[in-house]
């Protein structure tokens, strides 16, 4: 873009083949690499066979948050000066997003995705962190058919890469739609860390800078810039008070006039602490960036940070933790680090004369004690200590740098098994959510989200506020907020109840999100996360915006409209399919184009329960009720309907679908679908996927005399005739709640067992059966939010 | 392809050897011969629905059958660590070129690798081990991790162990797979010729009787095993089916977790537990275990029986689920087990649920013992039982401690057993206990300086335990009228002056709100245990002390929000009533949220004349109306409400039998308010008395009736009843005369 690709981008672009692993320095446009060689093959390759085995999503996957703006932003140039914005969507997955849907929307548009390893590992294990439940399986089938998946800073991703090894494996044993691929890129990329028990160490091509390539000016000068290395001494231990300010009169005087110094602790508390330390000693230009801050902040403090320093002032001294470690491209002629690992102790370098614009270009490194390891082992901090000790005196210019062969690290392996199991999403009602973070990030390492508003004390929030807005979320680690919880108070969303439920510290799970008072404080503009701050915390809550779901909605669906037939709502959701499907194209996908007209037809068949269209007319006055009863309805508008329940709580339309669906064979009235139809008409909002299951409270329990519920059916309920358009008919069909439960009935198998089937057949497996799913409910989606439109023009 | 039903009666419910055989029957043929097969438990056995004739299924089993590879190398007694000699049955496996072993073969070989390349210590200390074990799950093939996620759950701190398997596949010194792989050797190397096959008839249709080989047989089964008198010699061996035993532990391992319990959110924060339908053992409701068996922490495990034929799929996606739900968490004790096998947590299509726990037996070695039988039932109102949670989990806690006097284990025992018990009947009575002994064991805390200092008091319960309880005797009713006492006058500085029934059962005070506190200096926890009729009295006394205190005393502090009936005073009067039980109900409903106050909103009715039963103690009558809560209706339409106050001195003289002097007392407050007993002759006729008499010894209870709150209605009957009507009153009289 704008200068010539390097040999080894064009590589990447043009090769036969596209490669599974790129080991290129810091620096070397890794990213631009990646992302235009996608699409290159894509869109633009003159061959119609690479343009077709290259998926048609780009997911591309940071360790940090910080590097997925910075990425984005990249990315958003490509397209814009290429034209091509409107064909191809970027999304950001960083937690809280409101709008971060329309990729999964519009699955057959191509996309870019970008993002955590957290929310973009969670979401491929079919937990998605800081997302409904019942969304889980879209990206799911989304993000493990159709996509090139590119782990950028691998070296940094510590238990996310054998996740993300096994995921490849489990990608070509189970089958999915589509081509799939994975590249791996670092600086520091050692083969043997892509090996796992399903994955061998991949064959496929490997890059790297050629010899010409390293000879070149701009890159050679890159890679040769002088960086003086030597180790600080700092006599207090790390723990007392005295170190930051020791250190910090040490930065002070060897910070020089008009430049950048950057100085890297491996803590949060610790780089907290030096920038207060920084603020009382010197009159430079100060910036503390870390993960724990709130994005506005965090945009603000990088927008700061790669603002040119004016070369006739005091200068600028950046305060940050490993987030600054990869890929954000500044450069420093003072770099103060603590000790980290060597590959950490690498990139770290990276932003330091990076260009090779300083002369003086100095690099200081802190030693740690043994005990002050954390977050990292000490074995890794004593090799990283022993070679920076025969480095001492020495440039740390990337060419200079030795290679050592880095020990394999230990994590627990997501297992074939893991995966199967977690395609199964039901909900567990005590809140047991599965907890995946083991396969996504070090253990010590994880995060919930958290939010300050204000509402009445003595109260809990109120249930129709708006979601939290990405712009509210700040990370905090577990082990800090169960601190804080001892003192303040902290309420995450119930879905079951509809509310925002106080947590008890015990309950903290990784990727939670939970609201705090605004008047308890625990954070600073300056300082980010910060339990012990005590000031009131800005509330950033927007003025408008979706509620939480609860365990009975799905907003997507039932977005504000217009009265809408049950048959031309199911027609509008047929016709998606059939577009979808044609415009696809996948290799296979046009063979079950039956059964996801079936799916797409029946889907709402249940809607004609009397408890639904009750629902639907509630509002209206006696005559329009009368007058609008003559039809089946698939939609109407929304007026308050949202906050009032259903007159049976827990009532699931899909379900009923399924049930008359599995009944009415038997009964004679219509011909059995088959079983993906079925499959597909009941998991279309991800509530009755493999097993069915009862609420708590009102639901399941027989009160003396009346039937016992089933998300909100009886046995014995009976669905009227409903028309589906098209011809298609159903007789009256009274349902049984047989199909819930375990084993045969007279013959006929239960549900669980049909959909175990399908999940465990080598012609689908769970990948391409989520992907069924994701496309039957963006089709259903697609049609609501058509109709709404609708809605609102006339 | 036809299929037939094939009943194994070799594999049956119990003991638990013989269930998990039936597992391993149903697991190896799905997956090895007929993936179509079916399972379902009925008439006692396994019924397996399939294509196999009897024939086929031995024959699958003697030639075709693949064991999975069961190996534990963390155990010292594995022998697979390096430079130690393979035990015979593992070389032989190795060396075998026989094709159902090569999958072993290949694993035992791995295995090796790996505790060399881990240069795996000779004495490995805990750390060492959950190394191995993360490396061998990383690394070992998919069949190999099935069997570990059955017997132990890796968590980022430590290691969980199932039960089932003992401790990480082995029970004191029973090393279970150099155990399965010698008693393979027996049944499927070429050296096992022609008993393999009777073993395996009698293993799997119990037929013959072939002689059986003595090897160890671990905890499976407790009629055959060995140990200090199965036989001679200090660790006898057991006589074992050779066939038994390896079907057992390929059986067990359908029991593996699954990553949603392994990795559950709240298998870290609340410790419940990662296994498969495994629970903390607690001796409710089991007379198999003793108290110190069940607080040693040892696990029990309740596997399910199902009666419509299942999917190997079905039956794995169950057991590795393996949660029960007690309302919204998971239940982690015996007792909770029961509650969310007849809620909704166990919500399947199940039959029922056998319960085995694990026994410590003969030195280290553990026997699992069948506890008896829970069949899957809807049961109305257990929901109510979480309301109790919070605070039994908090009872429970501390009754575990070194301090906690004996009684309170009693009482937790107690209630466990009383949740049992309704958990199997679920009739009214059995719900009636569980609130009784949920009222006895908060007596007793109160009592004791201890449970005061560890626990607050039990929060209200919610009223719907009233309706749920309600058996419709006289006893309920009465027990639930003193319960409904409201407080008799408003709040001071120092609280609620007379307080509900709770506070005259435990030294707690009642704020206006309704919270409980301790309040140890109380003087209104006047109840008395067995003493029913004093503490009715002494209740009563206490009311009208206290309210006195506050402000002159003008009624008796007796309104209640559920009045009784004149009916069951009736009946408790001639003593046709159970006291104890009336004593028991009392101090149970006083622990639910009755209303404070009366309902403002609620207008006065009108008045109407209750029917009064005709045989009702008069002198009650006499007694009642200076004792009622408020001023006596109006007789007349125009006539005004009468103000009377309560005299205590009636109570003393009703318990020493004296009818004469009550009703003297009584008729003279009467008469001060211008009201004429029936037999007296009306104003200004001094000493014309009614003539009642009282049974020696009944006096006491009239006087305790008095504290039983009425409605209007009912003491409109009674003055109809025992007062002269207007008509003949004042003007009449005075006419007579």
């Amino acid at each position: 873009m704008g200068q010539p690709p390097y040999p080894y981008q064009t590589r990447l672009a043009m090769g036969s083949e596209f490669p599974t692993s790129l080991r290129v320095p810091t620096g070397a446009g890794k990213t631009a690499g990646a992302v235009l060689a996608w699409l290159y093959r894509r869109r633009f390759h003159p061959d119609g066979s690479v343009r077709s085995a290259t998926p048609r999503r780009l997911v591309y996957c940071l360790p940090m948050r910080v590097l997925v703006e910075q990425v984005r932003d990249n990315v958003c140039g490509y397209l814009d000066r290429l034209g091509l914005t409107q064909a191809v969507s970027v999304q950001v997955l960083m937690g809280g997003e409101a709008r971060d849907d329309d990729w999964m929307l519009y699955p057959e548009r191509d996309a870019v995705i970008i993002g955590t390893q957290d929310m973009l590992l969670s979401r491929a294990l079919n937990r998605g962190y800081a997302l409904s439940r019942f969304r889980w399986p879209v990206p799911f089938g989304l993000l493990n058919n159709d996509c090139l998946w590119v782990f950028d800073e691998v070296q940094l991703m510590g238990a996310a890469v054998p996740t993300s090894t096994q995921m490849a494996a489990f990608r070509s044993r189970l089958g999915h739609w589509g081509p799939s691929h994975t590249l791996w890129m670092s600086a520091t990329l050692a083969p043997g860390w892509l090996s796992t028990v399903d994955h061998p160490r991949p064959a496929g091509p490997h890059v790297e800078l050629g010899q010409e390539e390293r000879d070149s000016p701009e890159l050679g000068r890159r890679l040769g810039a002088a960086k003086h290395l030597e180790h600080l001494q700092v006599r207090s231990s790390p723990k007392s008070k005295g170190y930051a300010s020791e250190l910090a009169a040490k930065i002070g005087r060897m910070h020089q006039p008009g430049t950048l110094s950057l100085v890297i602790a491996n803590t949060v508390t610790r780089a907290q602490a030096l920038f207060e330390a920084l603020e009382s000693a010197s009159k430079v230009e100060l910036l503390l960036i870390h993960s724990r801050l709130r994005p506005v902040d965090r945009q603000a403090k990088l927008e700061r940070l790669l603002a040119p320093v004016p070369p006739e002032g005091p200068g600028r001294i950046a305060v940050s933790t490993q987030v600054l470690e990869a890929g954000v491209d500044i450069s420093c002629a003072l770099m103060v680090s603590e000790l980290a690992p060597w590959t950490s102790m690498v990139q770290r370098f990276g932003r330091c004369n990076r260009k090779g614009e300083y002369r003086r270009a100095r690099i200081c490194w802190v030693d740690l004690p043994r005990g002050e390891s954390a977050p990292y082992r000490a074995e890794e901090l004593e090799m990283a200590r022993s070679l920076l000790g025969d480095l001492e005196g020495c440039s740390a210019a990337p060419i200079s740098l030795p290679d050592p062969e880095l020990p394999r690290e230990e994590h627990e392996v997501l297992r074939l098994k893991d995966l199967v199991e977690l395609f199964d999403t039901g909900p567990d009602l005590s809140g047991n959510d599965v907890d995946i973070s083991r396969f996504v990030r070090e253990s010590d390492q994880h995060d919930a989200r958290v939010f300050w508003r204000s509402w009445p004390e003595g109260e809990d929030p109120p249930p129709d506020w708006p979601r939290p807005a990405r712009d509210e979320l700040c990370a905090a680690p577990l082990a800090e907020l169960r601190e804080y919880l001892s003192r303040e108070q902290a309420w995450a969303w119930d879905h079951l109840d509809r509310r925002w439920r106080r947590v008890h510290r015990a309950e903290l799970w990784p990727g939670q999100v939970l609201a705090l008072r605004a008047e308890a404080g625990g954070y600073r503009p300056d300082l980010g996360w910060c339990p012990e701050a005590r000031g009131s915390v800005a509330s950033l809550q927007p003025a408008l915006g979706e509620p939480e779901e609860a365990g009975g909605d799905d907003h997507q669906t039932i977005a504000p409209g217009f009265w809408q037939s049950l048959a031309d709502h199911s027609n509008e959701v047929v016709a998606r399919v059939q577009a979808m499907v044609s415009t696809l194209g996948l290799d296979g996908l046009a063979e079950l184009q039956e059964d996801l007209v079936s799916a797409a037809r029946w889907h709402d068949l249940g809607k004609a329960h009397p408890v639904f269209q009750e629902w639907l007319l509630a509002d209206l006055d006696q005559g329009e009720r009368l007058s609008r009863s003559a039809v089946v309805w698939g939609k109407s508008p929304d007026a308050g309907r949202r906050r009032r329940r259903k007159s049976r709580p827990h009532f699931r339309h899909e379900l009923a679908s399924l049930l008359a669906l599995m009944e009415a064979p038997i009964a004679g009235s219509m011909a059995p679908l088959s079983d993906l139809a079925l499959y597909l008409v009941a998991s279309h909002h991800g509530k009755v996927r493999l097993s069915i299951r009862a609420f708590p409270g009102s639901d399941g329990h027989s009160r003396r005399g009346r039937p016992r519920f089933l998300l909100g059916l009886a046995e014995g309920d009976v669905l009227p005739p409903v028309a589906l358009g098209d011809g298609h008919e159903l007789p009256s069909t009274t349902l049984g709640l047989w199909p819930a439960a375990m084993g045969e009935h007279d013959g006929a198998r239960s549900w669980q067992r049909v959909a175990l089937s399908l999940r465990d057949s080598a012609g689908l497996g769970p990948f391409r059966l989520a992907y069924l799913e994701a496309l039957i409910r963006a089709a259903d989606a697609q049609a609501s939010r058509d109709a709404a439109m609708r809605g609102w023009l006339i | 392809m036809t299929r037939a039903d094939m009943a194994l009666p070799g594999c049956t419910p119990e003991p638990l050897g013989h269930y998990l055989k039936g597992l391993a029957v149903i697991r190896l043929v799905a997956e090895q011969k007929d993936e179509q097969a079916l399972a379902r438990w009925s008439s006692g056995c396994l019924i397996l629905h399939t294509r196999l004739e009897p024939g086929d299924l031995v024959r699958f089993f003697l030639q075709e059958y693949r064991p999975t590879p069961v190996l534990s190398p963390w155990n010292k007694d594995s022998k697979l660590w390096p430079g130690v000699a393979w035990p015979d049955a593992v070389g032989a496996i190795v060396q075998s070129s026989d094709p159902r072993l090569a999958e072993y073969a290949a694993a035992i070989r791995q295995v090796s690798a790996i505790l060399v390349r881990a240069k795996y210590p000779a004495k490995p200390k805990k750390p060492d081990k959950i190394r191995l074990l993360r490396t061998l799950r990383s690394e070992m093939p998919d069949s190999f991790v099935r069997w570990m996620d059955a017997l132990c759950a890796l968590e980022d701190d430590g290691v969980g162990m199932a039960p089932v398997l003992g401790s990480g596949g082995c029970d004191g010194r029973h090393e279970f797979s150099v155990n399965f792989m010698q008693r393979l050797g027996q049944v499927i190397l070429p050296a096992a010729g022609g008993a393999s096959a009777a073993w395996l008839l009698h293993s799997l249709f119990a037929t013959g009787s072939p002689a059986l080989v003595g090897a160890p047989v671990g905890q499976y089964h407790p009629g055959g095993v060995g140990g200090p008198n199965a036989a001679a010699g200090f660790h006898g061996d057991s006589l074992v089916n050779p066939w038994d035993y390896v079907l057992m532990i390929e059986g067990a391992i359908l029991l593996a977790s699954s990553v949603a319990r392994r990795a559950g959110t709240q298998a870290r924060a609340r410790a419940a537990l990662p296994f498969t339908f495994t629970v903390r053992s607690s001796a409710a409701g089991s007379r198999t275990l003793g108290e110190s068996e069940a607080s040693s922490g040892r696990q029990e495990v309740w596997l399910p029986l199902w009666a419509r034929p299942a999917s190997l799929g079905e039956i794995s996606h169950l057991l590795a689920e393996g949660r029960a739900q007690v309302g919204r968490r998971s239940a982690e004790s015996s007792t909770d087990f029961a509650r969310a096998v007849v809620s909704l947590g166990v919500d399947r299509g199940l039959a029922g649920f056998t319960r085995f726990g694990f026994l410590k037996r003969s030195g280290k070695s553990h026997l699992a013992a069948p506890l008896g039988w829970q069949p899957v039932e809807e049961r109305l109102h257990v929901e109510l039982l979480e309301e109790l949670d919070p605070w039994l989990r908090r009872l429970r806690t501390i009754s575990q401690r070194a301090e906690a006097p004996a009684s309170i284990r009693g009482h937790v025992r107690a209630i466990d057993d009383a949740i049992f018990a309704f958990c199997r009947a679920g009739r009214t009575e059995d719900l009636q206990e569980v609130l009784v002994a949920v009222s006895a064991a908060e007596l007793g805390m109160a009592r004791s300086k201890f449970g005061q200092g560890q626990a607050q008091p039990l929060a209200p319960l919610s009223l719907a335990w009233a309706s749920a309880c309600n058996d419709r005797s006289s006893e309920f009713r009465l027990a639930q009228s003193l319960a409904s006492l409201y407080c008799a006058t408003g709040a001071t500085a120092a609280g609620i002056a007379v307080g509900p029934l709770r506070t005259h059962v435990e030294a707690v005070s009642v704020s206006p709100t309704g919270k409980v506190s301790w309040d140890p200096g109380s003087t209104a926890a006047v109840w008395r245990n067995g003493a029913l009729l004093d503490s009715l009295v002494a209740m009563l006394e206490r009311r009208c002390v206290d309210a006195a205190k506050v402000s002159p005393l003008e009624h008796a502090p007796v309104a209640a929000s559920r009045p009784a009936s004149l009916g069951d005073l009736h009946a408790f009067l001639s003593g046709q009533l159970d006291l104890a039980k009336l004593d028991r109900l009392g101090v149970a409903l006083s622990m639910l949220r009755w209303p404070l106050w009366p309902d403002q909103r609620q207008g006065q009715p009108g008045l109407q004349v209750g029917q009064v039963p005709a045989a009702l103690d008069r002198l009650y009558g006499i007694c009642k109306l200076p004792f009622h809560h408020g001023p006596l209706p109006a007789a007349g339409p125009e006539g005004d409400n009468t103000a009377i106050r309560p005299d205590l001195a009636i109570l003393a003289r009703l318990r020493a039998d004296d009818a004469d002097t009550a009703v003297r007392l009584a008729t003279r407050r009467l008469r001060g308010a211008g009201l004429f007993p029936v037999g007296t002759r009306g104003r200004g006729t001094r000493g014309k008395l009614p003539a009642l008499t009282i049974k020696p010894g009944a006096g006491a209870a009239i006087a305790a009736a008095l504290v039983f709150p009425i409605r209007e209605s009912a003491i409109a009957g009674l003055m109809e009843l025992v007062l002269m009507q207007p008509a003949l009153t004042r003007e009449s009289i005075q006419l007579a005369e």
